[in-house]
């Protein structure tokens, strides 16, 4: 990997450089150690290395895990939360209290992301919405020049990850998947050894997902006066307000997003593919059978068995059942793999040694860390666009053939399926009001 | 947790389905068969105010239409595809005074789901059908995206129509669509849009311009930056950079190269164009290495 170190710290460099040059001037002091000890505090990074963020999208995943935990927290030191925004106004209001009880500083809000996206002191977003939202905000966030941290499931559909991509690429972005199990030790510990052939001959990998049930059937009633109902559904079809579409529920509709499939096998399927080596690239077969609750309203697949199969042979099964977690099966062993666990057919299979031959993958600490290390260093961080596109793709080519009933070829190259304009069609979803990617 | 309930891996003709759905009349057919019959009746029940109701005969449509959508069955799809267009437009008379009438027989709701099966296994011969759907305020973007996923000359000519109808929204969505279409029709009627009496629209088809490999269109692109709407100047310059990718794309180097420099040299260009231009121009320059 091309280790290039261009620090490309916005304008505050250019704008404060003349006064930061006399100031240290004035106390003997050097650039590189003003750097270590900005204003005394050795702890506190300068200005000039912390990054301006905005949060698009600030429900219970935003406020606790990216805010609390780390923006506020872990990653405290690297950032600066300026803007918060959000359709509904007690998610921004109470996002943007949280970080003025930790902080003592009052952010922005926002109700729609195009205005936080007009700031220019913002350097990077963090896009926790639902995942109908999540291309067109990353690609205009992108178009803005900012940097993007976008949660998983990336994408609705599998032409607005290419679209991503694309777009990354033409404006240089640092773009992290919020896929952190490939900041995970143990995960990372399971994929080098099956990609350096400890288990033998790789046969299958089996990720075990969850299923969802059917549901429960709420009144259509008018939104509530905080939400903006008609901006929360935005490219999605119309659809009267529920309280349970929205606010969490919305992974169990096929309109917002693709059920367990993609909410947990964003994760697991993206393990396998690390595993396998194809991060630019996926299945060539897909097999499916499943479940749907027939009386609604949950419309995404309920239990399911989904078969990838990998131009290598192998086999990627994803199922509703079984222990959440992933396995990996071998002619010599099987390892198995979770949050928190890794386990192993013979115990001596997690103690094997890689040699200097041996194919080592990407150390990332911490997932957040990891996203404003590259945003300095203008590195691909460990979950790329490109690498959380591909792995969300297995998971819409399982949707494709839940939906379907048949067996699909697939294209990774050409990120078409083969002769069936039907299941082609089924590709990407035309967007209402007028948004388009 | 049984892993998977057989019934689904069956035919739709011959599924459980069938046990729940069996209407009171003939007990001998299978309402689950995609016949003009079944999909009629399936229509009728997705009006049903029982949300649970209405909700097993959309689940039951998609899934035929879902099974239909496949090349192997060419027939069942076209005889779907037929029933649920008829459907879609189907009338009822009813006496206003002295006068007849006629409104639609089934619910807005049933209609927009029928458009939704129809958006994945319509053909040309339902382009009538969604066209005539477009003219319904309540019916016309499911209508839109139904035509929107089947690109063919006879589903430009049904968009190229219903831009003239009202409403921003729908006609920006309708513009949209016809940036899809990629095909010589599409293309003149988007460059005429470029002149529309609405700021929105005429932004929307400069934009979709931006799909296609042609030269001509950066200055149509860069018009458009006039238009009367939020944000104007900044999506012309985004999408100025997306031709340039197209025109690059096409193999047309000399005319991206022409607005790429354009673009960089400009001070009237946001920064993040003026850096995708100096990318475009500079590739091994890119700050993000793989």
């Amino acid at each position: 990997m091309n280790k290039k170190r261009r620090i490309n710290r916005r304008t505050f460099i250019k704008t404060a450089a003349g006064g930061v040059s006399a100031a240290l001037a004035a106390t003997g002091c050097s650039q590189s150690e003003s750097q270590i000890s900005w204003f005394g505090n050795p702890a506190k990074k300068p200005p000039s290395d912390r990054v301006t963020v905005g949060v698009i999208g600030t429900g219970d995943l935003a406020k606790g895990y990216h805010i609390r935990s780390n923006l506020l927290n872990r990653q405290a030191d690297r950032c600066d939360i300026a803007a918060v925004c959000d359709v509904d106004r007690n998610h921004r209001n109470e996002a943007a209290k949280s970080i003025k009880d930790k902080t003592g500083r009052k952010v922005g809000i926002y109700e729609d992301f195009r205005d936080l996206l007009d700031r220019k002191d913002i350097d990077a977003v963090f896009i926790v919405t639902p995942d109908h939202w999540h291309a067109l905000i990353a690609i205009a966030a992108m178009e803005a020049g900012k940097d993007v941290y976008c949660q998983k499931p990336l994408t609705l559909t599998i032409e607005e990850g290419r679209a991503m991509v694309n777009a990354a690429r033409r404006y240089g972005t640092v773009f992290q998947t919020g896929s952190q199990q490939r900041s995970d030790d143990r995960f990372r510990q399971a994929c080098e050894l099956v990609r350096n052939g400890k288990l033998g001959k790789l046969e299958k990998i089996t990720t075990h997902i969850g299923g969802i049930d059917a549901g429960s059937w709420a009144p259509t009633t008018a939104p509530p006066p905080e939400l903006n109902w008609d901006f929360w559904l935005g490219p999605a079809p119309w659809h009267d307000y529920t309280r349970d579409r929205c606010h969490y529920q919305f992974r169990w509709y096929s309109d917002y997003s693709g059920g367990k499939m993609t909410d947990w096998g964003a994760h697991h399927n993206d393990i396998a593919q690390w595993a396998l080596g194809t991060d630019e690239s996926g299945p060539v077969t897909v097999e499916a059978k499943g479940t749907f609750h027939e009386n609604g309203p949950h419309d995404v697949a309920g239990e399911f068995e989904v078969t990838h199969t990998y131009a290598n042979g192998v086999k990627v099964i994803c199922q509703s059942n079984g222990d959440n977690g992933v396995n990996f099966y071998g002619e010599n062993g099987h390892i198995f793999v979770r949050r928190g666990k890794i386990t192993a057919s013979d115990p001596d299979i997690l103690k094997t040694q890689l040699g200097p031959n041996d194919t080592r993958l990407e150390v990332s600490e911490d997932h957040h860390k990891n996203f404003f290390d590259c945003i300095a260093t203008r590195e691909r961080p460990i979950c790329d666009v490109e690498v959380g596109h591909r792995s969300v793709t297995v998971c819409h080519l399982g949707n494709i053939a839940l939906r379907l009933g048949r067996k699909l070829n697939w294209d990774p190259v050409a990120e078409r399926f083969v002769n069936d304009d039907e299941a082609n069609r089924l590709i990407s979803k035309p967007m209402r009001g007028g948004w388009h990617l | 947790m049984p892993l998977v309930r057989e019934s689904f891996l069956a035919p739709p003709e011959a599924g459980i389905l069938s046990r729940e759905t069996k209407t009171t009349n003939d007990k001998e057919r299978n309402p689950m068969e995609p016949t003009a019959e079944n999909i009629q009746q399936l229509v009728k029940d997705l009006g049903n105010e029982d949300a649970g109701a209405a909700y097993k005969a959309e689940h039951i449509l998609s899934t035929m239409a879902a099974h239909a959508a496949d090349p192997d069955k060419g027939d069942e799809r076209a005889a779907v595809a037929a029933a649920l267009a008829a459907e879609l437009i189907a009338e009822t008379e009813y006496k206003d005074r002295d006068k007849t009438r006629t409104r639609p027989t089934h619910s807005a709701r049933a209609r927009r789901h029928v458009a939704r099966c129809l958006s994945l296994v319509g053909g040309d011969k339902e382009v009538d059908a969604l066209a005539k759907a477009m003219e319904d305020f309540d019916v016309r973007d499911m209508a839109r995206f139904a035509l929107e996923r089947n690109p063919t000359a006879a589903t430009t000519a049904a968009l190229i129509t219903a831009v003239d109808h009202v409403g921003t929204d729908f006609r920006v969505g309708v513009v949209n669509a016809l940036g899809r279409c990629h095909c010589e029709a599409s293309m003149n009627a988007l460059r005429s849009l470029t002149s529309d009496a609405d700021g929105e629209v005429r932004l929307a088809a400069a934009e979709a311009l931006a799909g296609f490999a042609e030269p001509t269109h950066d200055a149509i692109i860069a018009g458009a930056a006039k238009a009367d709407a939020p944000r104007a100047e900044a999506r012309a310059a985004k999408a100025r950079i997306r031709l340039a990718e197209t025109l690059r794309n096409a193999g047309e180097q000399a005319a991206a190269t022409r607005i790429y420099n354009t673009m960089k040299q400009s001070n009237k260009v946001a920064p993040a164009q003026r850096k995708a231009a100096e990318l475009a121009l500079n590739p091994k320059a890119s700050n993000t290495v793989a």
